[in-house]
């Protein structure tokens, strides 16, 4: 039963995440692929992608390890951060439009006088894309580097001290370089992440507003549009399986490079990589000095001891940018090698790190405010008034039930219920025979498949489904995101697993056999199998993207779809933001009672 | 006894298979419309379901994608989204007399119907408020936009600059006569002078051009003395702001009124799915009776002709509206007509940023998107 069950959760990860690209090679006709290549909208939006993934990352990495140093001491910070992790970010996102840009530009930030232009001005609407993924994404990385700072033994700060030390020469000369690892891993897991994210772009500002250079003869390409939302607008325009595919492979492909590059980062195999990344950056841009570069990122990668090659390429890297348009795998080799160099040190002063550091927690503190008071400003009925609470009409409660909302929830609930229930099931067998047997591979395995995920993938997979006729159906979005889920909850479930003394399972071996030795670990596992059926039951209430794809008519819609229906895109279409804002008020208080039932029973296990 | 169980079994299976009637609807109206279907349902007994779809186009070429079982049977289109869908779609024979010959015009592709036209909206009408403002009819647009500055404060007169579809409203009153035809070209006269009075409006305001919910709610808080919009906003302003409608102006630089567009939406049938049940349903939404009770509910504009004649002598909106009737030509029914709104929607973009060095620039960007793309 065991095997059975564990087989049966890889071969759901592994049909819905590996298998829509064999799917994909299978079906492709190589003529195709000369429709991406020659597609210049699609290059250009791999550069925005590029931009936005080091930006995003380097300013998230930043903001995490200034707050996590800020508060190391402090508890204020998991209050502030709750509102970011607790809400789902389709919905952070939506709200943060209203909070942002409101009503035709009157908005609770342009009363404070901030530029909030975000539908026309590139540049604002790049920065505040950038603020609102960060704010997002902040919590996870921000309590990971809180952990690994946690984990610095006091003593080292004291003896820098006793020796004289100042504040700022503790945190640039000791904290910063322990923190090292901590800090280029998330770096790289979110360039990755970032590269083609789709959410906030396309939700916040719909990969605009256009530059000149983005408009080009095969396409409009905004300063947001990173691949997700250049995909997106060829699925949704096309629909096409054949249009589609192609798009789909070159992205996989350019997400594996970026993948296997993560993986190999400080290792020198990592110039061969950046080589063959190189090849497929030529195939998009027929440029020849591209061709040049991958030769002598292969002819680094054998330099034995000067590293003149390497010098030379890292020298000549923003001149070839330069002549060639924009070279984004030249620019990921300048990053690599700044990155690894041992020798760089930051000299900051304490004052400095400290007032950044307030900064930052007084900016994090008034954008929660904002976001709240933006949400209960759309509760008044009628045209809402940025900002400005006019109590709650009960109104727009009764309409959004006349809409049929209870019928969206249900759909909800006919989703994320199958998917509660089959993920600690799927996941606990497999968690234990990675346990037991010391298989952390599929772990990483199951990490690296995750990453390479995305809008893309999605378009095989509506394909596959188009061709066995079960799009536009709840079930067959059901397994998609029990492979998302998964392998979070797998992970959860080998710790706790791991923590469970061998002697135990050996006892009910002797006494009832394996049967007995797994029901065993299972009783003791139960607190975790429960956390794993809540994440499921989440994964599936606040899906968006899948059922966004592949739920086609509009009644099967689950809630998170319909929130973004009430609204629209940005420029586009009629808001009904008193229906979103009531929307998300029931939708919130749905969460609420998930995250109180959990902490409810973690307590109880704890105790 | 079995022959009269077998009898009714059949029965009771026929009326269930074939007397249901699927309608994906769209647009405004959904509930009137379904309002007025119960009499439909009363007399006939057939079921008829009744969808409101948004974006109807996309979810009709996902649909067509997937799973053509998904389909329904009747879909109401614009005239401008029917000729993607040519192929897919019933072809109509039948005798449309009193139905003005803009609206089947609007419909038929190489001579081909493929839709019964039901009403159609207007777009580039005009309304001010008349809290702020007398009545400016006779004005020219210039001169209206003369009177929105002074009186206006923060918005004057607010005109869709950013709206895609309005591009053509300036492109015909400068001249241009066929807006899509066999490829859109921009590198013509009319389009460039369109393209300079729209320049020289955002110029004079000195505006960044708000989004169309924005001006859409400024105008209905009463703080905007004139807005240049579609008809179908009307029934949103009522018992929200007073209102009135200027009658059709002139543009002094084209020396010519302004030339708005029609929409038309109509109703198509999706090919192996006219059946008797849904002739008799098409007959029903499309007679005279439905269409004034439908079109005076929500100021929409039927396509009978006295129908029209019926709800100007009885209704001001309706009788000031009637100039912009006469004037307005329908959208493009073309396939290329996507690819016509992206490539402005481009042009425009870049023009209301600033991002350009010259017109030319704008105008060559747009013809070179046009020229890839129609191939």
């Amino acid at each position: 039963m065991i095997l059975i069950l564990s087989i049966l959760s890889l071969a759901l990860v592994f049909f819905y995440k590996i298998f829509p690209f064999l799917f994909g090679l299978v079906n492709l006709d190589l003529s195709d692929l000369e429709s991406v290549f020659s597609d210049g909208g699609y290059r250009i939006s791999v550069i925005v992608s590029f931009v936005w993934a080091l930006v995003n990352s380097l300013v998230l990495t930043f903001v995490s390890t200034l707050l996590a140093w800020t508060s190391r001491r402090k508890k204020f910070l998991g209050i502030l951060l709750f509102l970011p992790w607790a809400v789902p970010m389709y919905l952070s996102t939506m709200a943060w439009r209203y909070a942002i840009y409101g009503v035709g530009g009157r908005s609770l930030i342009s009363f404070l006088g901030i530029p909030n232009d975000i539908l026309t001005n590139p540049i604002v609407a790049f920065l505040w894309a950038t603020f609102v993924n960060v704010w997002i994404n902040l919590p996870v990385v921000t309590f990971s580097v809180l952990a690994s700072l946690r984990r610095i033994p006091e003593e080292i700060y004291e003896s820098a001290r006793l020796d004289g030390a100042s504040e700022g020469e503790v945190f640039s000369q000791i904290t910063l370089p322990l923190l090292r690892s901590t800090v280029i891993g998330w770096f790289l897991i979110n360039f990755v992440r970032f590269f083609h994210s789709f959410t906030v772009p396309y939700l916040l500002v719909s990969g605009g507003p256009l530059m000149s250079w983005g408009y080009t003869r095969w396409g409009i390409v905004g300063v947001t549009t990173t691949l997700g939302v250049y995909n997106f607008s060829v699925f949704s325009k096309s629909m096409n399986p054949d249009t589609i595919i192609p798009y789909s492979l070159v992205t996989f492909f350019f997400m594996l490079f970026l993948v296997s590059l993560w993986m190999r980062w400080n290792r020198r195999d990592a110039l061969l990589i950046l080589a063959l990344g190189e090849l497929i950056w030529f195939a998009l841009g027929k440029n020849p000095l591209s061709l040049i570069a991958s030769s002598a990122l292969v002819l680094s990668y054998f330099e034995k001891r000067s590293n003149v090659v390497r010098k030379i390429i890292l020298i000549a890297s923003p001149v070839v940018t330069i002549l060639s348009g924009f070279d984004v795998v030249l620019m990921t080799f300048v990053v690599r090698e700044l990155s690894i160099r041992r020798s760089f040190r930051m000299r900051i002063s304490s004052r400095f790190v400290n007032f950044l550091g307030k900064s930052a927690v007084f900016v994090l503190l008034v954008s929660v405010v904002i976001l709240i008071l933006a949400l209960l400003s759309t509760l008044g009925g009628g045209d809402p008034v940025p900002g400005l609470f006019r109590g709650i009409d009960i109104g727009i409660f009764r309409e959004i039930f006349d809409e049929g909302y209870s019928s969206y929830l249900m759909n909800s609930l006919e989703i994320s219920l199958p998917v509660s229930i089959l993920a600690p099931l799927l996941s606990f067998p497999l968690a234990y025979k990675i346990s037991r047997k010391g298989w952390d591979w599929l772990i990483t395995l199951f990490a690296v498949l995750q990453s390479l995920g995305g809008v893309h993938l999605l378009m095989v997979i509506y394909s596959i489904y188009v061709k066995l006729g079960v799009i536009d159906s709840k079930m067959s979005v059901i397994p998609l995101i029990l492979s998302n889920v998964i392998p979070q909850v797998l992970i959860m479930t080998r710790g706790m697993i791991d923590t469970i003394g061998k002697e135990y399972e050996d006892y009910a071996l002797l006494e009832g056999g394996r049967i007995a030795a797994v029901r065993v670990v299972f009783r003791m596992a139960l607190p975790v199998v429960f956390v794993g059926s809540l994440v499921g039951f989440m994964g599936g209430w606040n899906a968006f993207l899948a059922p966004l794809m592949l739920i086609i008519s509009e009644w099967k819609y689950p809630v998170s779809v319909k929130l973004y229906d009430f609204i629209g895109d940005p420029m586009n279409g009629y808001p009904r933001w008193d229906l979103f804002g009531a929307g998300t008020v029931i939708n919130l208080f749905v969460i609420g009672i998930f995250f109180y039932t959990t902490r409810r029973f973690l307590k109880g296990w704890e105790s | 006894m079995r022959k009269n169980i077998i009898f009714l079994i059949v029965t009771i299976f026929t009326c269930f298979v074939f007397s249901n009637i699927t309608v994906w609807f769209s647009w405004e109206g959904y509930d009137v419309f379904k309002e007025m279907i119960e009499d439909f349902k009363k007399n006939t007994g057939v079921r008829v379901e009744i969808y409101n779809v948004r974006k109807i186009d996309q979810k009709l070429i996902a649909t067509l994608k997937a799973s053509k079982k998904l389909l329904p049977d009747i879909v109401l289109l614009k005239n401008d989204q029917i000729a993607f869908f040519e192929n897919e779609l019933e072809t109509f024979n039948v005798n449309l007399k009193g139905i003005s010959e803009k609206s089947i015009k609007a419909f038929t592709i190489d001579g081909k119907l493929k839709a019964i036209p039901f009403y159609f909206d207007i777009g580039g009408v005009i309304f001010y408020n008349p809290q702020l403002i007398d009545d400016p009819s006779g004005k020219s647009f210039e001169e209206l936009l003369e009177l929105g500055e002074k009186c206006g404060g923060k918005y004057g007169f607010m005109i869709p600059v950013y709206g895609t579809s309005f591009f053509q409203v300036f492109q015909r009153t400068f001249g241009k006569r066929e807006v899509v035809g066999k490829k859109p070209i921009f590198t013509d006269e009319a389009t460039r002078k369109a393209l300079e009075f729209l320049e020289w409006i955002l110029k004079k305001t000195g505006r960044i051009s708000m989004d169309r919910y924005g001006q859409m709610t400024a105008f209905r808080e009463g703080k905007a003395p004139l807005f240049m919009f579609g008809s179908f906003l009307i029934p949103s302003f009522e018992g929200h702001v007073e209102y009135g409608i200027v009658e059709i102006p002139e543009i002094e630089r084209a020396g010519k009124k302004l030339v708005p567009y029609l929409d038309y939406k109509g109703f198509a049938v999706i090919k192996g799915r006219m059946r008797e049940e849904v002739r008799r349903f098409l007959e029903f939404v499309i007679s005279k009776s439905v269409q004034r009770e439908f079109c005076k509910r929500l100021f929409k504009f039927p396509v009978y002709e006295d129908v029209m004649r019926e709800l100007s002598n009885e209704n001001e909106i309706f009788k000031r509206l009637k100039g912009y009737v006469v004037n307005g030509e329908p959208t493009p029914t073309s396939k290329l007509s996507g690819i016509y709104y992206q490539a402005v929607k481009g042009m425009l973009g870049l023009l209301i940023r600033g991002d350009y060095k010259n017109l030319d620039e704008l105008i060559e960007k747009a013809q070179n998107f046009v020229d890839e793309n129609v191939r």
